[in-house]
């Protein structure tokens, strides 16, 4: 075993399994697999959302990895696929709000499916070509993909609202709407550990200084940090609870 | 004697008791609709020329006193259909040059008016009317007989008079009429010319089914399709023998009705948006097409409802075509 373990990259920090992100990914993959479901039987804009959905739980059933925080070129392109998870679910929506005004289907699921896999390959070529990524880097990446998140997840509101608005006495309407709640806890979830980056209070940064022995006022705003903290854990938790019991819900309403 | 030829029938003495006007109307305008729509009442007749899918004039003619013209018009023809059960709806498609041409006879600048035959010189008239390049309706009439030319830049595109069953190319009956004891011309000119004129859309000037709710509320509790109204409807030896009638207005408002119904507001819109790719109202009644159009309705209908619910829709859609069929 030592010998095999020999081979084994080495784990720089400790592998924590938090109950919550075990719950989280397997919310996550109930949505996932619900929308795969959706996008065989109907349109091509429910494509669109099932691949960000599944994209999602992709890149959180990662993070579970032991091993993800010593693969960093492979955890850089985790966070990419997080950004691409959550445009696709956005060009999604966007596509179900032109139907509802122009009433017109176009376009194939395979190109969304090319699409997709095309960007990832692309980002994955070009995170390849460069130097492997630092944890400062990482957590640049990192920082990347709760931005998007962050302004898309409230553009999606928004959309859901007016989506909903068009539909309104139609049998989906109050399924669609779930979704709004949905990317209400995506707000807090990513907001919170986006503000948290931003002040540099965040685990990433946290552990990054211990090796470079720079100084933190995080002590000063524990107040803060910890409103932040606690937002962040249940609104994730909240947020995959949601969105399983939205496709639940959809299930039941379009099958 | 008020005259209008016939096109293409999409409606013949459809019983008005089983009509909503905002529907019926809106399919109209839905389909670029070249024509017109006309309610025969007991005492009145309402007439809604389209071109291009806008409402662009009205005509109310009641039997014996002056007419009205378009907003007035509307309105008196809502009126009218409210409070009289009795009426017959039909709607005929010409072609856009006709419609344009039959706009002279709603709203075309008097050229000549009643002007005895005998008194004027005819073949001057059609001089003028070709030198000028006019766009108009010629009518020649008597107490018991009439017809008309229509003009597009003053060269004649159709002849009707009024024992044809459509416009012709023939001006020998009409020439006819002219030349009886006592005929009488009119000739009313539009000045702009096809491309360029401004064709306002009545649709946009009044609420049409504001006024037609309010007109309903205020004088009618219930209307719906009684035997009463279809025993009221003209004797069939008095109806122009027709091999074949199709009720297609109420049969789009019928399947309309059923979209609303199983998918919400957008039901009608997408039904409609469907119907518009066919290449005429009348292909519903064909199984093959019927199917295509039904296919390509549900692929949206699965945006906005299961697919119990959706077959249950297009069953009766079938039904409802199958029952006017």
């Amino acid at each position: 075993m030592d010998s095999m373990l020999s081979l084994l990259p080495k784990i720089y920090n400790p592998v924590e399994y938090d109950t919550f992100s075990i719950i989280q990914t397997v919310f996550w993959f109930m949505a996932a697999a619900i929308s795969f479901y959706f996008s065989f039987k109907i349109a091509r804009l429910w494509t669109s959302i099932s691949v960000g959905f599944f994209l999602i739980f992709w890149s959180q059933a990662y993070m579970l990895n032991p091993y993800a925080q010593s693969y960093n070129k492979m955890t850089a392109i985790h966070y990419v696929i997080g950004a691409v998870a959550i445009l696709v679910i956005s060009h999604g929506f966007q596509e179900y709000y032109i139907f509802t005004r122009t009433l017109e289907i176009t376009g194939g699921k395979y190109l969304v499916y090319l699409t997709t896999i095309g960007v990832i390959a692309l980002s994955t070529v070009l995170i390849t070509l460069n130097p492997k990524p630092t944890l400062q880097v990482l957590r640049n990446y990192k920082i990347m993909e709760n931005s998007i998140w962050f302004f898309l997840a409230i553009l999606n509101m928004y959309m859901v609202w007016k989506i909903f608005n068009e539909l309104r006495d139609s049998f989906v309407a109050k399924g669609i709407l779930c979704f709004a709640v949905v990317f209400f806890f995506i707000v807090l979830w990513k907001g919170s550990e986006l503000y948290l980056q931003i002040y540099q209070w965040d685990k990433d940064w946290m552990d990054i200084i211990d090796f470079t022995g720079e100084a933190t006022d995080a002590a000063k705003y524990a107040t803060q940090i910890n409103v932040a903290q606690f937002i962040n854990r249940y609104s994730a938790l909240l947020s995959g609870i949601s969105v399983a019991g939205t496709f639940s819900y959809l299930f039941k309403l379009l099958r | 004697m008020f005259i209008l030829p016939k096109g293409t029938p999409l409606a013949e003495n459809v019983p008005t008791s089983r009509i909503d006007l905002p529907v019926a109307l809106g399919k109209l305008r839905n389909s670029s609709f070249n024509g017109y729509a006309k309610f025969s009442l007991t005492s009145t007749t309402g007439v809604f020329l389209y071109i291009d899918g806008r409402l662009i004039s009205a005509l109310f003619q009641p039997d014996g006193t002056g007419s009205l013209q378009d907003l007035d018009a509307i309105q008196a023809t809502i009126e009218s259909l409210v409070l009289n059960r009795d009426g017959a709806f039909s709607a005929y498609r010409f072609s856009r040059e006709i419609a344009f041409a039959l706009l002279a006879l709603f709203r075309g600048e008097l050229i000549l008016n009643a002007q005895e035959m005998q008194l004027i010189d005819f073949k001057a008239v059609l001089e003028k009317i070709k030198g000028e390049h006019m766009n108009a309706c010629l009518k020649v009439y008597t107490e018991n007989r009439a017809g008309l030319i229509f003009y597009r830049d003053g060269a004649p595109i159709g002849f009707f008079h009024d024992s044809a069953q459509e416009i012709g190319l023939s001006q020998t009956e009409v020439r006819t009429i002219a030349g009886l004891q006592g005929a009488k011309i009119d000739v009313l000119a539009i000045k702009e010319s096809e491309e360029t004129a401004t064709l306002l859309d009545l649709h946009d000037l009044l609420d049409l089914a504001k006024s037609w709710s309010v007109a309903k509320e205020n004088v009618f509790t219930t209307v719906s399709g009684s035997p009463a109204a279809s025993r009221s409807l003209p004797p069939a030896s008095a109806r122009p023998a027709e091999p074949f009638e199709t009720n297609l207005v109420a049969l789009q408002a019928g399947l309309s009705e059923i979209a609303f119904s199983y998918l919400g507001k957008l039901g009608r819109p997408l039904l409609e948006k469907e119907l518009a790719k066919t290449s005429g109202p009348e292909e519903i009644l064909v199984p093959e097409k019927l199917e295509r159009l039904l296919a390509s309705l549900e692929k949206g209908a699965k945006l906005l409802t299961n697919s119990a619910k959706i077959k249950q829709m297009l069953d009766s859609m079938r039904a409802e075509v199958a029952r006017h069929n």
